[in-house]
């Protein structure tokens, strides 16, 4: 049975976080956002890339505007990505990984 | 029970600096968003314009740039450059019709009389590229955008007001914003209703059942100079509910808008 391992530790997995976390960074700017998302997800779960959240700030300072709908919030991607770090710690320490 | 013990070691005095810079930056930064919310906006918009700009310039936008990289490149471009022209042939057709009485009321009253104080602005950033529906532009103080301003495409169809504005950018934000209410009329009856966002160009409005609305209809923002807003395009009747539920959607694709007109607030 095919199954994905990742050392994290390694050289090759700090490339690939240094790699995904400039690519998250600057697809902010020109990717759609759910390619964003998509990809600040997997940063937070296989090395738990916890800098997602700035770069969620860094979005609402761009774009943000008062959501009438959501309490007029304009904090949202930031609120999504805290959400997504919580999850992940707390599925990280259920799955013992 | 075996406890972890607690180490002896003294802790690094280089972590101890490190964590107390971080704090200081960390409160300072929140400090600073308090008191002068439009700075870290302002420095982050001067930093992304030259990304923004290479991006438009290169003309090909990361959603459909898959689309791109097959044999038929060039069919895929002549397609897009028809479909735009036709867009925008109807997008004026439409607001044609909808307006022609206004118009010519407007022309006998104003015989002459123009606005020509529009700013044109090119589209940096589509709503697609953040979960706001926004759009960045690149026009800001320098060219004279004021927040509050009107965004319009085609001339006639408006589709959102500016909201902060920087020194050579400004963040447009849609009339389509989930919850954003605005005052609208449908129909050729000219029904007065609130249209709510519901994102991406859409909207939705609540009438009586009684009231007779067709898909197609018009819907225009009232003001001596109306303006497009959006076409019906479709209503939803439940048995059970007095209410017919309207969906309309702006007559503009916001995501492949490529040039809007900024005009000073009324």
């Amino acid at each position: 049975m095919w199954r994905f391992t990742l050392n994290t530790d390694s050289t090759a997995g700090k490339v690939i976080r240094t790699l995904g976390t400039i690519l998250f960074f600057m697809g902010i700017f020109i990717f759609p956002s759910w390619v964003t998302l998509l990809l600040g997800s997997a940063l937070l779960f296989f090395f738990r890339a916890f800098e997602i959240i700035a770069g969620g700030l860094l979005s609402d300072l761009l774009y943000g505007v008062p959501i009438p709908s959501l309490l007029g919030i304009t904090f949202l991607t930031t609120l999504i990505f805290v959400f997504l770090s919580i999850a992940v710690f707390l599925i990280h320490r259920r799955l013992l990984v | 029970m075996i406890y972890l013990q607690r180490t002896s070691r003294p802790t690094n005095p280089l972590t101890k600096v490190a964590i107390g810079a971080a704090t200081v930056f960390i409160v300072g930064a929140i400090l600073l968003q308090l008191f002068a919310p439009s700075f870290f906006p302002s420095v982050l918009h001067t930093l992304g314009l030259p990304l923004w700009r290479s991006n438009a310039a290169v003309g090909v936008s990361f959603s459909n740039f898959f689309g791109l990289l097959n044999s038929k490149r060039a069919l895929i471009l002549s397609n897009r450059d028809l479909k735009a022209k036709l867009e925008e042939t109807q997008l004026r057709l439409t607001a044609q019709i909808a307006l022609q009485d206004e118009y010519l009321k407007l022309k006998a009253l104003f015989e002459g009389e123009g606005r020509k104080d529009a700013i044109i602005a090119a589209v940096l950033a589509r709503p697609n590229v953040s979960v706001y529906d926004t759009l960045v532009i690149d026009a800001g103080t320098s060219e004279g955008v004021v927040a509050g301003d009107e965004v319009l495409v085609a001339e006639n169809i408006m589709i959102g007001t500016v909201d902060h504005v920087f020194a050579h950018s400004a963040v447009v934000k849609l009339f389509s914003t989930p919850g954003e209410s605005t005052l609208v009329e449908i129909g050729p009856q000219k029904i007065q209703t609130t249209a709510e966002g519901r994102g991406g160009g859409n909207f939705e409005a609540r009438l009586p059942r009684g009231v007779e609305v067709a898909e197609g209809d018009s819907i225009i923002i009232p003001s001596i100079d109306p303006k497009l807003f959006a076409v019906v395009e479709k209503i939803n009747v439940a048995p059970s509910d007095p209410f017919q539920v309207v969906l309309f959607k702006s007559p503009v694709n916001l995501f492949e808008v490529e040039y809007v007109e900024i005009y000073p607030k009324h």
